[in-house]
């Protein structure tokens, strides 16, 4: 298919206009999903419904503060975010601001970058679990206080691997990871949830 | 209804993406769209590039931008897009097709194909009724085609089984 430049790629306006749209939209899907019409807005806002309107219609121009103005009224707070999508040429247009904010949603909305390293860790411990795992057929969760896989049984490996305790849990057959950590026994598969557990059977 | 051959062809400098597309079904003097856009002035052109955009990333919403017909079963597969300019409201109405149900079944695109001038808040019946026959026209079905032949994997398999007998 041909490739055509984005309309955003011609000026700085135009860009600055998508980037104006963008937010302006998230603003309205704020307002239909509280059910706040134009007019109760303006007057949230102590402004004319004409001059709320003319941003709505037509957001090209708005400066920061008026940009945080209107998030404030309903409720919402704003980020300048810059960024590198690895397009420079700007062939694409802006990554749409939705995707930011649901991203951010998907992680827990971490406040700061303590809790996006937390959240790195345990993604990477979860990574490191789900790798320990071998596949068979979904049946039941066995705990066993044994060191050795029981007899016949597919064993899934030692979840807090070597250096932690030679307590295994051996799973019978399961078919993934998702249902391992369906199971009441290990509901969330990171290690704080499945320890008591462990030193339970220690004793 | 069309026994001239009519032409789509995707909305120039708006990305399109494996999921979503939008362009104009064009030759026909009823399929307003493509040249009454082209002739907008700069602030709704704007304005409808970027709800296009807006739409083409994955948004369904606001309705004050686009919005499809839930409430109208027989025109569940119409769309529009709304500006204002000045007291008037544009209206750019659409249907969704899954052009590539063979090989992307998911990728819709939304072909556009009829402007009205709107002062009302309803829409008008008659202008999903027409654009409904536009979704029926075998000429648009032919010009969307050209612009996304589909060479999926059911036609595969059928030419290649097709080959092996």
């Amino acid at each position: 298919m041909e490739e055509l430049a984005h309309w955003t790629q011609r000026s700085v306006a135009d860009f600055v206009y998508n980037i104006s749209s963008n937010f302006v939209s998230q603003l309205e899907r704020r307002m239909e999903e509280r059910e706040i019409g134009r007019g109760e807005f303006a007057v949230l806002m102590n402004k004319s419904k004409g001059r709320v309107s003319q941003v709505f219609n037509n957001p090209g121009n708005l400066s920061l503060r008026v940009i945080v103005e209107y998030a404030r009224t309903l409720g919402m707070k704003v980020s300048l975010v810059a960024y590198d999508d690895g397009d420079p040429e700007d062939k694409n247009g802006p990554i749409n601001p939705e995707v930011f904010v649901k991203s951010w949603e998907m992680a827990d909305r971490p406040q700061d970058l303590f809790e996006v390293a937390e959240k790195e860790t345990k993604q990477a411990e979860m990574t490191r679990l789900r790798n320990n795992i071998s596949y068979g057929k979904p049946q039941s969760v066995y705990a066993s206080k044994s060191a050795e896989p029981q007899p016949g049984m597919p064993w899934i490996g030692n979840l807090f691997g070597e250096s932690m305790d030679t307590t295994l849990y051996s799973i019978t057959g399961c078919a993934s990871f998702s249902s391992i950590a369906q199971t009441p026994e290990i509901q969330n598969p990171l290690l704080m949830q499945i320890l008591p557990t462990t030193q339970e059977l220690r004793s | 209804m069309s026994p001239v051959a009519l032409k789509f062809d995707l909305v120039p400098e708006v990305r399109c993406s494996s999921h979503r597309a939008i362009g104009f079904l064009h030759g026909d003097p009823e399929l307003n769209a493509h040249d009454t856009f082209t002739a907008l002035n700069e602030p709704e052109r704007r304005y409808l590039l970027s709800s296009m955009g807006e739409w083409i990333d994955g948004q369904n919403r606001p309705a004050t931008r686009f919005h499809g017909f839930p409430n109208h079963p027989d025109c569940s597969m119409c769309f529009v897009f709304k500006a204002r300019e000045k007291r008037q409201g544009h209206r750019f109405y659409a249907y969704l097709c899954h052009p590539l149900r063979n090989s992307n079944p998911r990728f819709q695109l939304c072909v556009l194909c009829i402007h009205a001038l709107k002062n009302q808040w309803e829409t008008d019946q008659a202008e999903l009724a027409r654009v409904k026959a536009w979704y029926a026209d075998d000429a648009a079905k032919v010009a969307i085609r050209a612009q996304y032949p589909d060479e999926g994997k059911n036609e595969q398999k059928g030419r290649q089984k097709q080959w092996k007998n």
